[in-house]
């Protein structure tokens, strides 16, 4: 029972990356971080000044932007058309459970997204390496923060696809992330009183600032910041895939 | 086969809207081995009676069984085969890896999925495009496709949704036949058209609703009237008219 639970899951996740894999938006993204992150070192090569902090700092940003952009896109798209399209039918009408498809395609949009920031991000790493001789680990712990940011991103959009039309969903989701970002920014300048401090822990916050912060400005990660985010980032997943797993289960297709 | 008894189901038309009432008491039974033909004028509840069946719509009053048990339960979905009207598939997949995933999930091994996959896909005439992206492909063509992963896990029970529909003629023929060669092999057939002349000729058993409620129900024979066909009694029975034969 539980390996054909787990089957199905996979299958679904398969061909999640099947389609990522030809899916012109993915290809695109990922031909664009490589141009952008090799025409900028080049520039770096050129200009001492940009070498270090700069390229750091321009090269995450990109990474984290792309993929941003890749993940609101990709997974509105597919989840909005999947519904509207009835091609969800041909998976349901099967001996697959709401949850299987849902925590199927969840898993395979992570994945997707997961391969295209490891690829790109050994390109940074290369080119870092290359532009300073030698390798920045905080580049690596800012890779894995950012694919722990898309795993909360990822189930956020999931929620509002199954909830909302795809231009909706991309406005709520916008809105929640400006908002969640500008109390993370409050927090990290001016500090925050219990009323902020309990929203920012309850909103979708990203902790965009925080870690990018810290790569840039080259502080030191601390095992318990990162036993905080691993853990925020998985409860707080946790807690969107419910709440889509109990609106979709009594939704009508 | 299928039973459905006393269904009554309501849809939602959005946040905080009352739920408007679609089907109000339909009885069915769908005998075994039979080709059972589902009809009604558009808007007369076909398709929400077929998405309350395969679950797709879960929230309804009534009892729907298939062979004595409940269909509630995913794993009774697997005696199912479904085509709906206007088939539409993820687009960058071929043929060949949307059977082989639907195969999978419908708990087919590897080596049948590909057998069966090949086998159906040459009797559909689709076997020129198997490596093609299905956002390819034109509607009929989609349809095709639809009726492929229906039939490839041999299900007991197949539900049909305007299977006919973007389908030339010589498509038409094909599917006619191969419905009558399924019945053949004790397949039960849930039909839903609107080409009521071809139901007439390969369904055993008819079905008319209309504004979410059962007109008539019995065996084709039985049911039409001596010099009538299906589409003179089919508007005879929903207008109430009587109609000059």
């Amino acid at each position: 029972m539980r390996g054909e639970c787990m089957r199905a899951i996979w299958q679904i996740s398969r061909d999640v990356l099947l389609e990522a894999r030809r899916n012109q938006l993915f290809l695109l993204t990922l031909g664009l971080s490589f141009t952008l992150i090799l025409l900028f070192t080049a520039v770096s090569h050129v200009e001492e000044s940009l070498k270090n902090r700069l390229f750091s700092e321009i090269s995450m940003t990109l990474l984290w932007l792309m993929h941003f952009i890749l993940a609101i896109f990709f997974v509105t798209e597919s989840l909005y058309t999947d519904v509207k399209d009835k091609s969800i039918y041909f998976y349901l009408v099967r001996n697959v459970s709401r949850q299987q498809y849902l925590v199927g395609k969840y898993l395979g949009f992570l994945t997707a997204i997961t391969v295209s920031i490891l690829v790109s991000g050994l390109t940074v790493l290369l080119c870092s390496t290359w532009l300073n001789s030698t390798l920045d680990v905080k580049l690596v712990w800012g890779l894995v923060f950012l694919i722990w940011e898309m795993a909360l991103i990822v189930s956020v959009l999931t929620l509002l696809s199954f909830m909302f039309s795809k231009l909706i969903t991309v406005f709520l989701f916008l809105f929640l992330f400006f908002f969640a970002s500008l109390l993370e920014y409050l927090s990290i300048d001016s500090g925050m009183n219990g009323l902020l401090s309990g929203l920012l822990f309850l909103a979708p916050n990203f902790k965009y600032y925080s870690y990018m912060e810290m790569i840039v400005h080259a502080k030191a990660i601390s095992s318990k910041y990162i036993v905080f985010l691993l853990g925020y980032t998985g409860c707080m997943s946790l807690f969107y895939l419910i709440a889509t797993s109990l609106q979709f289960r009594s939704r009508e297709l | 086969m299928l039973q459905i008894s006393d269904l009554h189901v309501g849809l939602s038309t959005g946040f905080f809207k009352p739920r408007v009432p679609i089907l109000h008491g339909v009885n069915l039974f769908v005998k075994q081995g039979r080709i059972f033909g589902f009809l009604g004028p558009n808007g007369a509840g076909k398709t929400t009676t077929i998405k309350t069946v395969l679950g797709l719509i879960p929230r309804y009053k009534g009892q729907i069984l298939l062979n004595g048990q409940p269909l509630d339960n995913p794993s009774q979905r697997k005696l199912l085969g479904y085509a709906p009207e206007n088939a539409y598939f993820t687009p960058y997949l071929t043929p060949m890896e949307i059977l082989f995933s639907l195969g999978t999930l419908s708990g087919m091994p590897g080596s049948e999925i590909k057998k069966e996959a090949e086998y159906w896909l040459q009797r559909l005439n689709l076997s020129h495009v198997l490596d093609q992206q299905v956002k390819t492909f034109s509607k009929g063509m989609k349809q095709r496709l639809a009726l492929c992963q229906a039939m490839m896990h041999k299900p007991e029970l197949i539900i049909l949704d305007e299977p006919t529909t973007g389908l030339d003629p010589i498509g038409k023929d094909v599917v006619k036949k191969l419905l009558l060669e399924l019945k053949a092999a004790g397949t039960t057939i849930m039909l839903s058209s609107h080409h009521l002349l071809d139901v007439q000729e390969i369904c055993d058993d008819l079905c008319i609703i209309h504004r979410g409620r059962v007109l008539v129900a019995g065996e084709t024979e039985t049911l039409l009237p001596d010099g009538m066909n299906l589409e003179q009694y089919f508007v005879q029975v929903v207008t109430g008219c009587e109609v000059n034969v």
